[in-house]
């Protein structure tokens, strides 16, 4: 049997190696490399592309507002797909909770908390709680910034919705514990829902042309819609149209969930109620 | 010609990472192994992403250069994708173990065999 799987994975290896061959070198994919070669007007450009990618490259920052062309394909051209993903972090987080909930019973629910004399908790040494309570406003503010600036610099509402919920991942393991986990669940749910809610709002918004069409962007001045200079430019926060709508929203719904899952298996973990192997469902 | 091993590692890495799949006994380890094929996708996708000299997508604060040159965006937006359902599949991978666990008090695949009866 040993001897079989072995060689299985032997012809697998042959097949993947094989395969190299028939791809492209790395670093030389097909299409034009220069993003503005024979670029001029300010329509869309498409005679001199040969690939989707250049497409992307020439004309997302035109019709999207958006400096950020990944930003641009993540939650304008792909925002559909955008949506299912979302769709799928909260369907994991809602079986995930109710998973979850099946071992956190009875006095797990209402965790006495432990606290010394300054209110911190107990077990862990001063240095580790003061160090969180002073880092925690600066992870939040990095994490707030890389939602904000997802359409102008790195980042995006998936990567600062991650980076805020490092944040509670300090709180967890620093021993700061929820007192009431219903409650914290309820607040976090409710937040959670209100993202997903709000990107489909905004995709239905400009359901007069198409689903998640981007209304607001090059409107000349108006809300969220500056036209920007094609090329480089400072980067101006007041463009992009839907982006940073869609964007904070994915940012809250990321930052929720992604707390839910931690606050409930850290609970899960440190339960009372069942021992190892003592606890039959 | 010295670029060719960064597909060489992707490969590497599947192979690795489908091994230890089959090989692993440990609940946990799985989730790694999985964990590390995701890792070789994602870079796979940015290996065949990349354009020498060549800048990050974004247009804020570029090089003014005439001839700009940016790295294929698409594939980044499907890595940031993947990353956010491997993250989502590797929490509800690690809470079935923890259930397991917390059920059988063991974490070996091969002693799962069976289920005693329910009271």
């Amino acid at each position: 049997m040993k001897l079989v799987s072995l060689l299985a994975m032997f012809i697998i290896a042959g097949f993947m190696f094989t395969g190299i061959g028939k791809l492209h070198l790395p670093g030389d994919p097909a299409g034009n490399s220069n993003v503005f070669s024979q670029r001029s007007s300010e329509k869309t450009d498409t005679a001199n592309i040969s690939t989707m990618d250049d497409y992307y490259l020439r004309n997302g920052q035109m019709e999207t507002g958006s400096n950020n062309i990944v930003t641009s394909v993540v939650f304008d051209y792909r925002g559909f797909d955008t949506l299912g993903e979302a769709a799928v972090l909260f369907l994991v987080v809602t079986s995930i909770s109710m998973l979850l909930f099946s071992i956190i019973k009875g006095k797990d629910l209402e965790e006495t908390v432990l606290t010394d004399s300054d209110g911190f908790p107990a077990g862990m040494t001063r240095i580790v709680s003061i160090g969180t309570v002073l880092m925690l406003p600066i992870i939040m503010a990095f994490g707030a910034y890389l939602v904000i600036h997802g359409h102008l610099s790195p980042g995006g509402g998936f990567q600062g919705g991650a980076v805020m919920a490092t944040g509670t991942a300090l709180l967890v393991i620093s021993s700061f514990v929820v007192r009431n986990l219903q409650k914290t669940y309820k607040l976090f749910s409710f937040f959670e829902s209100l993202g997903l809610t709000v990107f489909i709002v905004t995709g239905f918004a400009g359901m007069g042309i198409s689903f998640l069409h981007n209304f607001l962007a090059n409107n000349d001045g108006s809300f969220l819609g500056k036209v920007i200079p094609l090329g480089t430019n400072p980067g101006f926060l007041n463009s992009g149209g839907i982006l940073p709508i869609l964007s904070t929203a994915v940012g809250i719904e990321v930052f929720c969930g992604i707390s839910i899952i931690l606050v409930l298996l850290s609970r899960a973990l440190n339960a009372r109620g069942s021992q190892k192997g003592g606890h039959k469902c | 010609m010295l670029s060719i091993f960064l597909y060489v590692t992707v490969v590497s890495l599947l192979i690795l990472s489908i091994t230890s799949v089959i090989y692993k006994r440990n609940l946990i380890k799985l989730v790694i192994a999985l964990n590390i094929a995701e890792s070789s996708v994602n870079l796979f996708f940015i290996t065949l992403a990349y354009r020498p000299d060549s800048t990050a997508p974004i247009f804020t604060l570029a090089p003014a250069l005439q001839e700009l040159r940016m790295v294929l965006p698409s594939p980044q937006a499907l890595i940031l994708t993947n990353i956010v359902i491997g993250f989502a599949t590797t929490a509800l991978m690690l809470v079935l173990a923890v259930i397991t666990y917390k059920n059988n008090g063991t974490l070996d695949i091969r002693k799962l065999k069976g289920v005693e009866d329910h009271d």
